[in-house]
């Protein structure tokens, strides 16, 4: 177990390193300079080029890449060219309206996945099993961002019930939660019905019934551990993807979070905001990664045997 | 029999939408004054990056709309014309030097008194700073303090924009221009001070209780960015915001049916135009450039697109703008832009290439649509490109490109910020080079009378238009939205919206 553990810890740091290198490179390759983008074009060329010497941005790029790694490991991403602080603190100030939203969206689409799933799962091709399908495919296929316009139109626009757009009160968080929390349900949903049907025709679900085990603690207990395996898979997954959605629903419900932080320094090539995201994101990949995997090692003997 | 799993599936969906419907409804506008006046909640189109007026964001709106709010400068444009604010009057005693006489009666929000010692810091910060301003003062070489009230510009050259210039010089504490831990809540002689900024996101202002003039009667300021249109609309509608501006043509149609809300479209110092690269073939001979222009039928296109949202041009620069003058008009006639085409050599039209940067221009992408389809038929083929701005910017500066689309707005007020700018032979921002031009630009920029100045810049936008330098198909209005019961509000065409006369009933 430990070996197993110390071999994932050594993997994860090399794709840590990949990301680095990658975000890097990609940022520099793309058209389009810092200095002159924070001053404008009306900057005269000596104050570009002071600028440039001050971010560091005149070296050699071998050794911009060498320092970018050096400081990197001690969590120091540089100064942001465009906000005027540094990288790192931006990305922790911004990190934690991120984190609430992915939180709160992740908490909905697995209640809601579970119950929907379950609810249908019992009731195979019943009226409720139908408008979950439906449900589910329509919440799989629509757009963030549109899903997004739809609801502030519906819910403030119309109703009156919900703030539009900003982190003010705790109401302001239920739009882009849900928004961001539909794509990862329906997927949750489809798993925990076709899991539940495979398993509840299974022998050993039969001898709990014959038992003269209560239904809810067949279902509950003995069907729903056995295809818990593969949700917990696709959730620990998908949670990185709701991070990724963040980048939309934030810009979409001005939500102050590490997306709109990202896209506005990339518009921006405020490379040090980049990088800092972009390696804050891949750590939480890793980790939740990380996670996933030893929660296997929990759920299934037969990887606990194999490790 | 029921199943009972179904219960538990039920019971945790309702919980779950029992949690969703519930609505806190939070007031964010209690004002903090016991007179009960409250704070205007305001939500601006591009996001507030820095409040420091010295630096690489001197000439952004944002920063600026901000900025007005908090810092005073030594002269203020009044309906066109210069008038005294921190300054109370000023003389030449000889050409190259400008002598201002300060008022005793000012203070920093902080209680210590505003003198010319503060004035000159100022200057000199947004010399240091070689921010976009920093130019403006290239010539500046000494500026004395003889006693508190009085300041001492000396240039090298003569400087006719002096004052122009100075309506952007806000004027913070000495002691705190050069720190930047102030400007993450500056105060100066305004009618109010910053009490919190994240950059990017929020600002907010409260009352001056030092300032020397009449109280505000708002509370306060508070800005928040909203990066979508769609949700600027929705707050100010849903009563979440009080006022915003910048919204594009299609939106105000919709808002000004809407009773709870005025809009106010008003003129700018801000316009339209396409600029050819007059350093590349076909674009080194003007009748190509006045073939472009003859060819679109701009008045039709304005009157689908711009319904409300600008005026045709009458020269390069909007006419609210000093230095500005009517030319003449450049008629729809396809015919004549063939024949032009014809006289440079190019009888059967050739292919180009338009660049513009996203989200850079009020209906950007159908103008550009409308004008292509029209250059068409004349033969010229144009290959738009919709280019990231960093990536346009860098193009642009390199003069990578055969023609680009894009807005821009002159924030002295005055001709030189644009004209000298971009057109002198110098600049080499859109490669052209005239020497004729250079040298009416550079004598209207030493000239000290006014009047004089003003013809010559009339002279030098004359050459800009007629040699078709760009298209100037648009002088740009803004508008801004408020709810019913801000009072007040007077727009500027300097299209920086001014809170500090409003009242919230």
């Amino acid at each position: 177990m430990l070996r197993y553990a110390l071999r994932r810890l050594a993997i994860s740091v090399l794709v840590l390193f990949g990301a680095a290198t990658v975000v890097f490179f990609a940022m520099r390759a793309v058209s389009g300079d810092p200095a002159t983008a924070v001053l404008g074009p009306d900057a005269d060329q000596a104050a570009v080029e002071a600028l440039r010497r001050e971010y560091g941005l005149d070296a050699p790029l071998p050794i911009q890449y060498v320092q970018f790694l050096r400081r990197a490991v001690t969590l120091d991403f540089g100064e942001s060219f465009r906000l005027h602080d540094a990288a790192t603190n931006l990305v922790f100030t911004h990190l934690s309206a991120t984190a609430a939203l992915a939180l709160t969206a992740f908490v909905i689409a697995l209640v809601l996945g579970f119950a929907l799933g379950t609810l249908a799962a019992t009731r195979p091709h019943g009226v409720v099993d139908r408008v979950v399908s439906v449900l589910s495919m329509l919440t799989q296929s629509l757009p963030t961002f549109w899903v997004g316009i739809m609801l502030i139109l519906v819910f403030s626009r119309f109703l009156h019930l919900l703030p539009s757009s900003g982190a003010a009160s705790p109401a302001a968080m239920i739009m882009p939660a849900v928004t961001l929390a539909l794509p990862l349900l329906s997927v949750v949903l489809r798993l925990v019905r076709s899991g539940l049907l495979d398993v509840l025709h299974e022998d050993y679900v039969v001898t709990a019934r014959a038992k003269g085990l209560s239904e809810t603690r067949v279902v509950g207990w003995h069907a729903m551990r056995n295809m818990l395996i593969p949700v917990v898979t696709v959730a620990g997954l998908e949670f990185g993807s709701l991070l990724g959605g963040a980048v939309i629903v934030e810009t979409v419900f001005a939500w102050p979070g590490v997306g709109r932080l990202m896209t506005d320094a990339i518009a921006a090539r405020d490379y040090s905001v980049v990088q800092a995201c972009v390696i804050t994101v891949a750590v939480i990949f890793i980790v939740i990664n990380l996670i996933v995997d030893l929660l296997y090692v929990r759920l299934d003997p037969r990887v606990r045997e194999s490790v | 029999m029921r199943p009972p799993t179904t219960r538990i599936g039920a019971l945790a969906l309702a919980g779950v939408l029992g949690l969703t419907a519930c609505s806190f409804g939070t007031d964010d506008r209690a004002g903090s004054g016991g007179d009960g006046a409250t704070t205007l909640r305001v939500a601006n189109p591009t996001p507030v990056v820095s409040l420091n007026p010295f630096a690489a964001n001197s000439a952004d709106q944002p920063t600026l709309t901000v900025v007005q709010e908090v810092f005073e400068t030594l002269v203020v444009r009044d309906d066109g014309r210069i008038a005294p604010k921190l300054a109370e009057s000023w003389t030449n005693p000889d050409p190259l030097t400008w002598q201002f006489v300060l008022r005793s009666d000012v203070t920093f929000a902080d209680g210590t008194p505003m003198t010319s010692a503060d004035a000159k810091a100022s200057l000199q910060a947004l010399i240091d700073g070689k921010g976009p301003l920093a130019g403006l003062w290239a010539t500046v070489d000494e500026i004395r303090t003889p006693d508190e009230r009085t300041l001492t510009i000396h240039t090298k050259s003569q400087l006719g924009t002096v004052l122009s210039n100075l309506t952007l010089l806000w004027i913070a504490p000495a002691a705190k221009v050069a720190d930047s831990a102030f400007f993450d809540a500056p105060y100066g002689t305004g009618p109010f001070k910053v009490s919190s900024f994240t950059a990017g996101q929020a600002v907010s202002l409260v009352r001056n209780e030092k300032y020397r003039g009449e109280q505000p009667t708002l509370a306060g300021i508070s800005y928040r960015y909203i990066p979508e249109v769609s949700g600027r609309v929705t707050a100010l509608a849903n009563n979440e915001i009080d006022v915003t501006w910048g919204l594009p043509p299609d939106q105000l149609t919709g808002l000004r049916g809407n009773g709870d809300l005025t809009v106010t479209s008003f003129p700018t110092y801000a316009n339209y135009y396409i600029w050819f690269n007059s350093s590349r073939k076909p674009f080194t001979d003007a009748r190509v450039r006045q073939a472009m222009w003859h060819a679109v039928d701009f008045a039709k296109i304005s009157k689908s697109l711009f319904d409300q949202a600008g005026a045709p041009a009458t020269g390069p620069l909007p006419a609210a703008i000093f230095g500005s003058a009517s030319q003449n008009p450049y008629a729809y006639d396809p015919a004549k832009a063939r024949q032009l085409l014809t006289e440079a050599g190019y009888p059967n039209g050739f292919s180009t290439t338009m660049m513009w940067s996203s989200g850079c221009c009020t209906n950007g992408n159908s103008f550009a649509d409308a004008m292509i389809s029209d250059w068409a038929k004349v033969g010229i083929v144009v290959k738009p490109q919709e280019l990231e701005r960093a990536t346009w910017l860098d193009k642009l500066l390199k003069l990578d490109w055969d023609s680009t689309m894009t807005t821009g707005s002159t924030v002295t007020g005055d001709a030189d910020f644009t004209l000298a700018r971009l057109y002198l032979s110098t600049a080499k921002r859109n490669g052209y080079a005239n020497p004729e031009l250079d040298r009416i630009l550079l004598a209207a920029r030493a000239e000290l009378d006014q009047d004089k100045r003003a013809a010559l810049y009339a002279q030098a936008g004359k050459i800009v238009w007629d040699d078709a330098v760009g298209i100037f198909p648009l002088d740009l209005n803004g508008n801004v939205v408020l709810r019913k019961g801000v009072e007040g509000f007077t727009p500027t065409p300097n299209d920086l919206p001014d809170f500090a006369g409003v009242s919230l009933r």
